[in-house]
């Protein structure tokens, strides 16, 4: 396989600038990872924290647009690479989502899917997801996002996921959200549960589809 | 392919609490069958259903299958496995459904009175659905269940062609 020497990924992370514990965390997750081209984006604040992070997805795709990027990475600083990351098979999903036909490509989802179709082994299509702290966005989506009548009470995830048929999602998860005992966004439905629970729950959902599309289907 | 079911093959019973015993009886009296056919109706298929229903079961016994039902009311997880074959984890309300002889042991062990299809869900780890369904009944039950297959499979013919 490629090793996709001459891939780099824009990445752009989203930090409140008052939280010091999560850019050290997330700097350290991308550190020594050379495939990303990774920029640091002072997170929009405002007294809502949903929409706060919609603002600062905003300035990202602005920013994307400007610079000509054909696909961005938008992490936010809680995500942490998983056990299952690997550089070759994420940028290899990248190019054939982008060639099926995806708008978003996401590293590892909290919940919210209904129904499932397995694309591949490791990437399947979904209805619906929760959270948004890796996502892959592609340049034929910037625009939709910006033309978005965001409410007040919406959220990113529900929006991004309501806007567009074509996502994917990574089996097992490349991506989850470290628990900081606190969160600048309402948690899942407005949830105390413990974040990690729901990837924890949310994967284990997605292991029927994997464990029968290996056995069945090749 | 070649015909190789008929009515008498059916056994009439209706696949719910009250026909666990008859089912078992089935089964001890037939254990050379490959699998029994139960269906609470028979009369309202055709030859063209017998044919896909042969299909199926021809298709569903190669890919190891415990169960093989011919429609349902209602699904939490399905995966195609091939044209007119899906794999499904918990279902719910199906009146057609094909027992393979591998699970023959295991369906003795239901405790009569309880809930077939929950005891089914709990024991077989190869439940399969065959599509188009098997009509049987009033079709109106399983119209949810038929466009949401319908929108999986599109989906699925999207994104591997």
């Amino acid at each position: 396989m490629s090793d996709f020497e001459d891939i780099i990924i824009p990445t752009y992370i989203i930090n409140l600038k008052t939280r010091k514990d999560r850019l050290k965390s997330i700097q350290k997750e991308f550190e020594e990872r050379k495939e990303f081209d990774v920029r640091i984006i002072e997170a929009c604040e405002h007294e809502k924290g949903n929409i706060g992070l919609w603002k600062s997805i905003l300035k990202i795709i602005r920013i994307a647009q400007a610079n000509d990027d054909d696909v961005i990475l938008i992490v936010e600083d809680d995500h942490i690479f998983t056990e299952s990351y690997h550089k070759n098979s994420l940028i290899s999903n990248m190019i054939d989502s982008h060639a099926q036909g995806a708008d978003i490509l996401l590293g590892g989802i909290g919940g919210g899917s209904k129904y499932v179709v397995p694309i591949t082994k490791n990437r399947f299509w979904i209805d619906h997801f929760w959270c948004t702290q890796f996502v892959i966005v592609y340049k034929k989506f910037f625009q939709e996002i910006l033309d978005v009548d965001f409410g007040e009470d919406d959220g990113a995830d529900n929006v991004l996921s309501g806007l567009t048929l074509n996502k994917m999602v990574f089996y097992p998860f490349i991506s989850v959200q470290k628990n900081f005992g606190y969160s600048d966004v309402p948690n899942i439905n407005n949830n105390e549960d413990d974040i990690e629970t729901f990837f924890k729950k949310a994967e284990k959902e997605l292991s029927f589809y994997h464990k029968k599309y290996i056995e069945f289907t090749k | 392919m070649e015909n190789f079911l008929t009515r008498s093959d059916i056994l009439c019973l209706s696949y719910g609490a009250e026909s666990v015993r008859e089912i078992q009886d089935a089964i001890k009296h037939n254990p050379e069958k490959n699998h029994l056919i139960i269906s609470a109706y028979s009369n309202t298929l055709d030859e063209t259903s017998f044919i896909h229903i042969g299909n199926c079961i021809k298709k569903a016994a190669t890919r190891n299958a415990d169960v093989l039902l011919g429609n349902i009311e209602y699904f939490k997880r399905i995966i195609e496995v091939e044209d007119n074959l899906f794999c499904v984890d918990q279902f719910r309300g199906s009146n057609f459904i094909v027992i393979f002889k591998k699970f023959f042991s295991q369906f003795l062990t239901y405790r009569q009175h309880l809930s077939l299809e929950e005891q089914t869900i709990a024991n077989a780890d190869n439940i399969f659905l065959m599509y188009p369904f098997v009509c049987t009944g009033d079709l109106q039950n399983y119209s949810q269940s038929l466009e949401t297959i319908e929108d999986l499979k599109q989906i699925r013919q999207f994104y591997h062609e």
